[in-house]
């Protein structure tokens, strides 16, 4: 079993003793060549151990194993599109609501306050109407009522000649 | 040297004065070409006869039912559509077409006005007259607001009475 000294070595050497007992520790080793030999020994097998893994890992040969992983994923069927949607649902819904509710004020604060102009809107400048004949400009609402309303020249010939 | 010579002289040396002062003119700035673009107006004429046979409004005169069914063209137990020709009016040019009733209808684009945001109206000169007379209707000038409608009635035709619809778009 190993003694305290040799717990705080070891915990020193992996960098988890706070930072008075650390203190404590590397006073003893500069003081005591045992120690000094164990942090050295210590040292020797960390980087033995860290070449031996970084060689295997050059010689390793990872290609069947990507092969493997990438047809795992071409097995993979695609998610049905309710999933799909409750999906992005989750993970956009609220982004989505947010940025339509912008909008939706900017269209209300930025909308005509007054209606446009009727359609059938007309103003008669001037009527020259010929001799013998009567001319007579009246409006009639349609279905929008006083917002649109359609002008009609009325023009009676008070002749038989205006007939064809 | 004749009088008359000395005030010939006289006269012409004093017309020439603005000549000899006038300064030398400005090198004039690359004219750019311009294609000048002419606005026009694409409009329908429509003939409409109103008689009072049986048989309701048109179903091509869907647009203007809810009108026609109004006095004084509620009177008329049909309105059918005769005719509808179109019209390409440039600005400023006057076009004409023959009505059923054999008058001549000219319509002149006079100027596209622009109102608030950008709405437009339009302004034209409509005639409708006998050929080469000046009855009935010899002018009138109105503004309407773009793809808008005027009717022009009274024109007796057959059994009934022709009624006139303009329908002008700016192009």
């Amino acid at each position: 079993m190993a003694s305290r000294d040799d717990r705080d070595l070891q915990r020193y050497f992996d960098g988890e003793l706070p930072a008075r007992r650390a203190r404590q520790v590397r006073e003893r080793i500069e003081t005591s060549p045992d120690d000094g030999g164990r942090i050295a020994a210590l040292e020797s097998m960390q980087e033995a151990v860290r070449d031996a893994a970084s060689h295997a890992a050059d010689r390793a040969d990872f290609d069947p194993l990507w092969a493997r992983v990438q047809r795992g994923i071409e097995r993979e069927k695609p998610l049905p599109l309710g999933e799909r949607l409750g999906y992005w649902m989750r993970r956009w819904g609220v982004v989505v609501a947010a940025a339509t509710a912008v909008v939706l004020a900017v269209i209300i604060v930025l909308r005509p306050t007054d209606l446009p102009p009727p359609r059938n809107d007309v103003v008669i400048e001037s009527l020259d109407v010929g001799p013998e004949a009567v001319g007579t400009i009246f409006t009639i609402s349609d279905e929008a009522g006083d917002t649109g309303k359609t002008t009609v020249i009325w023009v009676t010939e008070t002749s038989a000649e205006g007939e064809q | 040297m004749p009088r008359n010579g000395l005030l010939s002289c006289a006269l012409l040396l004093m017309s020439s004065q603005p000549a000899l002062a006038a300064p030398a003119p400005k090198p004039q700035a690359p004219r750019k070409s311009v294609v000048a673009q002419v606005d026009t107006v694409s409009c329908t004429i429509r003939s409409l006869h109103g008689s009072s046979a049986p048989g309701g409004v048109d179903k091509r005169l869907r647009f203007l039912r809810k009108q026609l069914s109004r006095p004084p063209f509620s009177a008329y137990k049909t309105i059918k559509l005769l005719d509808a020709k179109q019209l390409a009016v440039p600005q400023k040019a006057t076009r004409q077409i023959k009505l059923p009733t054999g008058k001549i209808l000219k319509l002149t684009f006079r100027e596209k006005l622009l109102e608030r945001r950008g709405q437009v109206r339009l302004r034209l000169h409509l005639s409708i007259t006998p050929p080469k007379k000046t009855k009935f209707l010899p002018g009138t000038v109105y503004t309407i607001a773009d793809r808008g409608t005027l009717l022009v009635a009274g024109d007796r035709y057959k059994d009934g009475t022709l009624v006139v619809g303009i329908t002008c778009q700016h192009k």
